[in-house]
């Protein structure tokens, strides 16, 4: 055997050397082109063959398991019957306090049959034993946890209700934890909760309305986790007055909350939405002023259950979806369904996707598994650019990327780096990025100062990072954001206008270059 | 688990049930164990019963106080994957071959058609040694305890693999 021989042996498992090992590959690596082609083959060589692992297995399998190992229900994780039982047993021993504005609803779908946390875990009602943290002292934590340190009772239009048991998270450590709810309109939150649909949020506000959790260590009265996934970031939960009695309109079927816009070749504007159901991600296209043209589903087959991520329209005005099942589908600009492919990943997290004049889609993965994956017309893959970026978009005739609070500007042909720029000043999380016919770039902003949210910010940069503009999305300033807007993706025009799609208030906002709302719809 | 076990749990003496455990596997490995037996079998109904059986066997074991792993699960779900193959096909498990039975429709990637067309023209043992490392992720010394071989065979198995799909790979692009 040669020393290339040996090389390639070593770099065909090199995820699994030792350092040892690793560093007689790098400096062989450092002075031989044929190995480090070899290398990059290698590496290549897992993204295509991971596509083979891309398999939804039928769920006949997971509930025969489950039912024989006597478990009742397969998602999400809940109790055998006998736990139910017990609970309802705990619940009448220990007792359930309310606030003063509404009447307690009895335990529902969440910690009535079973409770899933954050993490994946499971909740099994237990007894306390000596020593534990008291159930005072829980609230009295959870409502400083909430509402703040200078709280002492739960506000009038939130209830409340407590529960002692064994907490075993997705890391399978089993702890006896208290769990606070706070249920009710009073609680006004933004963020990672259950899943809910903004239509029905923004048109007709749930009688209950929203709930969230916290969870305290028993033992050691520590916090654990809370349902919100904010407060502990610094983003108190907000309490407002309970809403007045208002006629609850009915929805429209074509009325979205958008995830991701694009501009087709005419100028029109192409969205893709979660309609009012479940699942129904719909596809629109609107005239500028924001007529509504046409709209089709944005899975017309009903196989891909997928939530959309993104919406990219290319030269000849067809537009291509893309899902976080990894499915990109390619529709005429009429709706008709051209093909679908599944974009090859590690982890399956598609963040968006932007499309060429020619029909070349650029896809990044927003994981640490890097490469844009470059998708040739007719849906096959291209190329795997590296690089680890959540957002791309093209200005020009090259690709922006971003990730976290940084930009980077690659040649789309090789994927070399041309500039590589970080938002300044303070702390900017980029939500999305739209390029300009000149080259230079937009980004949505998520804005912080240390942990605090400051709100949304569009600001316009040189390909070379030099700020031109920054202003605040008007309607995300202060706390309008906790009324539920919720910007996730940009795009600009050709004479500078921009549009904003604003899940969380199902509209999108045109703004000129310098920030002036000039409509929404 | 009945009641009174329940009420007997507390704090770091709990033991999490076989059902519990049962679940954690089935969210780690269900979905990459029938990916591989489709895979190796080629037949969609196959391959589940035989990830099926699987994790019956280990929720067998788990009731036993027996410790399960993923390779474990791999093991035994491509022992059961054989004997369908022999049952169906009177062949032994040295003929065992990687095959899919790949629609090229609506809804089908392109480029996994290229992928598998590739795999094809490996030898069987060195597709499942290539498969079972990249695309399951296992170390060679699992992949060569469950294939019954000693690891640094493993080792020249897999670099000889890879070498040939990159050859075709080329060749196919």
């Amino acid at each position: 055997m040669n020393g290339h021989d040996s090389i390639t042996d070593l770099l065909a498992r090199r995820r699994e050397l030792t350092p040892d090992d690793e560093a007689v590959l790098r400096d062989h690596l450092a002075g031989c082109a044929d190995c480090r082609r070899t290398a990059a083959d290698f590496a290549a060589q897992d993204d295509v063959l991971r596509l083979l692992g891309d398999v939804i297995p039928p769920d006949t399998i997971r509930r025969s398991v489950l039912r024989a190992a006597g478990r009742r229900r397969v998602r999400p994780l809940v109790w055998p019957v006998v736990v139910v039982a017990a609970i309802v047993a705990v619940l009448g021993g220990y007792g359930i306090v309310a606030g003063g504005g509404l009447p307690w609803v009895p335990p529902d779908r969440h910690l009535g049959q079973g409770y899933s946390g954050p993490g994946g875990g499971i909740f099994i009602p237990a007894t306390p034993t000596a020593g534990d943290m008291s159930r005072d002292d829980a609230i009295a934590a959870a409502v400083h946890h909430f509402f703040g340190p200078q709280a002492r009772t739960v506000p009038a239009n939130v209830s409340m209700a407590t529960f002692l048991g064994i907490y075993t998270d997705s890391l399978f450590k089993p702890r006896l934890v208290w769990i606070v709810r706070f249920q009710g309109p009073g609680i006004v939150i933004v963020g990672d909760g259950p899943p809910r649909s903004p239509v029905d949020t923004l048109r007709c506000p749930p009688a209950v309305g929203h709930e969230e959790m916290v969870f305290f260590d028993a033992h050691s009265g520590a916090f654990v986790e809370d349902t919100s996934g904010l407060v502990p970031q610094g983003l108190p939960m907000t309490v407002t007055p309970a809403p007045a009695p208002t006629p609850c309109p009915t929805p429209a079927p074509t009325d979205i909350a958008p995830f991701s816009l694009a501009l087709a070749p005419n100028g029109d504007i192409v969205e893709v939405g979660e309609g009012i159901r479940f699942l129904d991600y719909q596809i629109q296209e609107r005239t500028p002023d924001g007529m509504l043209l046409r709209h089709w589903s944005a899975d017309p087959t009903s196989r891909l259950q997928q939530q959309v991520t993104g919406i990219g329209v290319d030269g000849r005005g067809d537009v291509y979806v893309l899902g976080n099942n990894q499915h990109l589908l390619k529709f005429t600009a009429g709706g008709r369904l051209i093909w679908s492919t599944s974009v090859p990943t590690s982890y399956g997290s598609l963040t968006n996707v932007v499309v060429a004049r020619d029909g070349t889609a650029y896809i990044p993965e927003g994981t640490p598994h890097p490469g844009i994956r470059v998708i040739a017309p007719d849906g096959r893959l291209r190329a795997v650019l590296p690089g680890w970026y959540e957002h791309v978009a093209l200005a020009g005739s090259v690709l922006v990327a971003s990730r976290a609070g940084t930009v980077t500007v690659i040649a789309p042909a090789t994927g070399s780096t041309i500039h590589r720029w970080h938002v300044e000043p303070g702390e900017g999380y980029i939500q999305g990025v739209a390029g300009a016919a000149g080259g230079t770039v937009w980004l949505l902003e998520q804005r912080f100062s240390r942990s605090a949210f400051l709100g949304y910010e569009i600001a316009h940069f040189t390909a070379a990072g030099q700020l031109l503009t920054r202003w605040h999305l008007p309607t995300v300033t202060g706390t309008a954001e906790v009324q539920g807007s919720e910007p996730k993706d940009l795009a600009v025009d050709r004479t500078g206008r921009i549009y904003v799609a604003d899940y969380g208030r199902a509209q999108i906002m045109v703004f000129s270059a310098g920030g002036r709302l000039l409509r929404r719809w | 688990m009945d009641a009174g076990e329940i009420a007997r749990l507390s704090g770091r003496e709990i033991r999490v049930s076989a059902g519990v455990e049962i679940e954690q596997l089935l969210d780690r490995y269900e979905r990459p164990l029938y990916a591989y037996l489709l895979t190796l079998l080629g037949d969609p109904d196959t391959a589940r019963d035989c990830t099926q059986d699987a994790f019956l066997r280990a929720l067998e074991q788990l009731r036993r106080g027996k410790e399960i792993n993923g390779g474990w699960l791999y093991t035994v779900g491509r022992n059961r994957a054989i004997d369908h193959l022999r049952d169906r096909r009177r062949v032994g498990p040295e003929d065992v071959t990687l095959e899919m039975d790949l629609e090229a429709g609506q809804g089908e990637p392109f480029h996994l058609t290229a992928v598998r067309r590739i795999l094809d023209r490996l030898s069987p043992d060195d597709r499942e040694a290539l498969y079972l490392f990249s695309v399951d992720g296992f170390r060679t010394d699992e992949i060569a305890a469950m294939l019954g071989i000693q690891p640094g065979a493993l080792r020249v198995r897999l670099s000889r693999a890879r070498q040939r799909f990159r050859a075709l790979y080329e060749e196919e692009s």
